[in-house]
């Protein structure tokens, strides 16, 4: 008998996993980027489930509000049916044998993962974590204006 | 309430190889940013076992995961939009080391 706790945490990650096929097998990048952002979602969720609060609230805002938004304008922009190249089908076994590697190895460790509670994260918010977080945000920050501008330039240039 | 990290980490694997297969498959530069996002969320999902052992570490890697790959995604869509700028195309083909021109393969038909 499969516990709710362990059945939802399959069921989130089935979807996940169905959700990032369809990334690869939609021929729109459109809806590639859809899928895109419900598989990120349904890792949120999976933190979310893990009691891991700011990790699911990080992943929402920053990744599914931003990143993967500006991804889905993208690819709205420049949407199109797109036709298979690349490597051929083969390339399949090797990432089977990856997969079947990594869940045996796992299996082998008898690692278990417990939920967390929100009090075990509150040690993150000492003054030199925070002195971290600031200048990573502002790092982010000079490198937007950097790309601004490169984006800018070249836009001069091939007018 | 405990969960075998094999799960975990068999979602997270199989994520990161469709990943793989969908950026080696592709022949636009849009889906090999979307491919590579999904490898970023396989990342976020082989992290959580590392939240049962120390989780303000685990915290740590996350906020620096998150913002680098923000930063990493926000320089490729720039890059893609100024190849398209450019070269008039997001095509896989026209990313060429040295900025040399991409030549149509000759037809026998």
């Amino acid at each position: 008998m499969v516990g709710a706790y362990l059945g939802a945490l399959i069921t989130l990650g089935t979807i996940a996993v169905i959700t990032a096929i369809g990334i690869s097998a939609s021929k729109d990048n459109l809806y590639a980027a859809i899928y895109l952002a419900i598989t990120t979602g349904l890792v949120g969720a999976i933190y979310g489930l893990f009691g891991i609060t700011y990790g699911f609230v990080l992943i929402y805002l920053v990744f599914v509000g931003a990143t993967i938004t500006i991804t889905i304008v993208l690819a709205a922009t420049y949407r199109r049916i797109e036709y298979r190249g690349g490597v051929s089908k083969s390339w399949v076994v090797p990432m089977l044998l990856f997969i079947v590697a990594v869940i045996t190895a796992s299996l082998w460790t008898e690692y278990r993962v417990s939920p967390l509670t929100t009090q075990s994260l509150t040690g993150f918010a000492s003054m030199n974590n925070l002195l971290l977080m600031v200048l990573l945000s502002s790092l982010l920050m000079a490198i937007m204006l950097g790309l601004i501008m490169y984006y800018h330039e070249v836009n001069k240039q091939w007018k | 309430m405990e969960v075998n990290s094999a799960i975990i980490y068999g979602f997270a694997s199989i994520i990161l190889m469709i990943g793989y297969y969908s950026a080696l498959r592709a022949n636009d530069l849009i889906r090999v940013l979307i491919s590579l996002e999904l490898m970023f969320n396989a990342i976020f999902l082989a992290l959580i076992p590392l939240f049962a052992v120390n989780p303000v570490v685990a915290f740590g890697i996350l906020i620096v995961t998150i913002l680098a790959s923000s930063t990493e995604f926000m320089t490729l869509i720039i890059a893609i939009m100024s190849m398209d700028r450019i070269r008039k195309s997001v095509r896989v083909e026209e990313v060429k080391a040295g900025g040399e021109q991409y030549v149509e393969p000759k037809s026998n038909t």
